[in-house]
């Protein structure tokens, strides 16, 4: 039972971290181009993030349910999945890397789940057609459709769609004055500022959701809360699925973490990767966040970070090749290639280090 | 006019480059962890080392895109 609580906080950090981590997807367009001011943007996005957490739960079931055996799942398996992300994201904020939190989290998901089964590589659900019993209809399930073919489409959707949204924005404005299509799209670039950070929270607070879902179920299924105190009952998970307590618990957390800011993060995309103006900012924000909407309402928990970082990249190459900087994107590319094995492994030697310790 | 051109032209090679690697790695991490060191992955590896040693030679020896810039500061 103490376990479990060590876990859910362990989860809560993970949260607040992916808050702060990923605080610059929504804000670093909108301070960058100072449209707002950062401490009015942060407020902004947090309020934002918990809206978008309150919005949906099908990412959280997918994160949850459909990815690893739940049957290798333990509270240990958890805590060290959520060990391997939080320092994989404390590491590259550190170096100012925008990459996937919920890539962090998968990985390390898969690297403990697959150290708890003892190097059984079918602990992990690779592909598999899911039958609906209610409606009959079916779906393609598991890692390569829910994640790793996103990994791959998302940055691509995102390159390209910013470029064509640029694009077409620079065909609308090319007869207007430079004062015009700054004061029209600051305006526009606090709605679609607004519109990411709830993409944010709807597509990222999930995560977590699904994580503390699968603890609960957990520990409700190894019998470790058949005695809980009346207070403690709305831990009792025997089927999994997401309470509103966790909801609600999560998207506060989430944006607790946002409130307090990344701005080292916001630093390379506000600044670093392109110089933007309003009209820029606005592109890549209404890219991005169309990207996770699409994405989340099919369940595929896709990485905010990589669609708001390609779209700006895409907005950078539309506005002119030379005004991306090139070297750092690849290096956020690379970034992000390592994020599943690099948390799968970190999560796969904690597991085996905190299972000495707990025996 | 030319400049522009060719500015483009690298930008869209770096790009194509760019997406090939990235696949490419993600796709030889999983068929590393599917299969093991098989032929499959094998192929994937070097194909990969293939597109990022073109593109290391492109853009980080020669600076192909660089050379094709009139300047930096472009708005």
């Amino acid at each position: 039972m103490l376990f479990l609580l060590i876990v859910i906080l362990a989860v809560y950090a993970f949260e607040y971290i992916n808050g702060f981590h990923d605080a610059a997807n929504a804000i670093a367009t909108v301070v960058s181009t100072k449209v707002m001011t950062p401490r009015v943007a942060v407020i902004m996005a947090a309020a934002f993030n918990l809206v978008g957490a309150l919005s949906g739960t099908a990412v959280a079931k997918t994160v949850g349910a459909g990815l690893v055996d739940t049957n290798y799942v333990t509270s240990v398996t958890i805590l060290a999945a959520m060990l391997a992300g939080i320092c994989w994201n404390l590491f590259t904020w550190w170096s100012g890397l925008p990459t996937s939190s919920s890539h962090a989290l998968i990985g390390g998901l898969c690297g403990a789940a697959l150290a708890s089964a003892g190097g059984k590589w079918s602990v992990i659900k690779w592909s598999a057609t899911k039958v609906d019993v209610h409606t009959g209809s079916s779906s393609w399930d598991g890692l390569l459709p829910k994640v790793i073919l996103p990994m791959v489409t998302s940055p691509i959707a995102g390159l390209i769609g910013g470029f064509i949204i640029m694009s077409l924005l620079y065909i609308i404005v090319q007869k207007w004055t430079p004062w015009a299509v700054n004061k029209t799209f600051g305006k526009l670039q606090i709605f679609s500022a607004g519109y990411m950070a709830w993409g944010h929270g709807f597509a990222d607070a999930q995560k977590t959701m699904g994580i503390i879902a699968l603890a609960t179920f957990a520990a409700t299924r190894s019998g470790q809360l058949e005695h809980l105190p009346p207070f403690l009952s709305f831990l009792h998970t025997p089927n999994f699925e997401i309470h509103l307590w966790i909801k609600i618990s999560c998207a506060f957390v989430m944006g607790l973490g946002t409130w307090a800011g990344g701005w080292r993060i916001i630093r390379t995309l506000g600044h670093k990767l392109v110089q933007m103006k309003p009209v820029h900012g606005f592109a890549a924000e209404a890219t991005g966040a169309t990207i996770l909407l699409v994405a989340g309402n099919f369940g595929m928990p896709v990485s905010t970070t990589h669609a708001i970082t390609t779209s700006i990249m895409g907005v950078g190459v539309a506005k002119h090749p030379g005004s991306l900087d090139w070297t750092l994107a690849e290096r956020i590319v690379w970034a992000w290639v390592l994020t599943i094995p690099a948390t799968g492994v970190l999560a796969y030697v904690f597991l085996r280090a905190l299972s000495h310790l707990v025996s | 006019m030319v400049t522009r051109v060719v500015t483009v032209f690298w930008a869209i090679v770096r790009i194509i480059l760019g997406i090939l690697q990235m696949t490419g790695a993600i796709v030889s991490a999983t068929l590393l962890f599917r299969l093991g060191l098989a032929r499959e992955t094998i192929i994937a590896v070097v194909g990969t080392a293939f597109f990022t040693i073109i593109s290391l030679v492109l853009f980080k020896w020669f600076k192909v895109q660089e050379r094709a810039l009139p300047q930096k500061s472009i708005t």
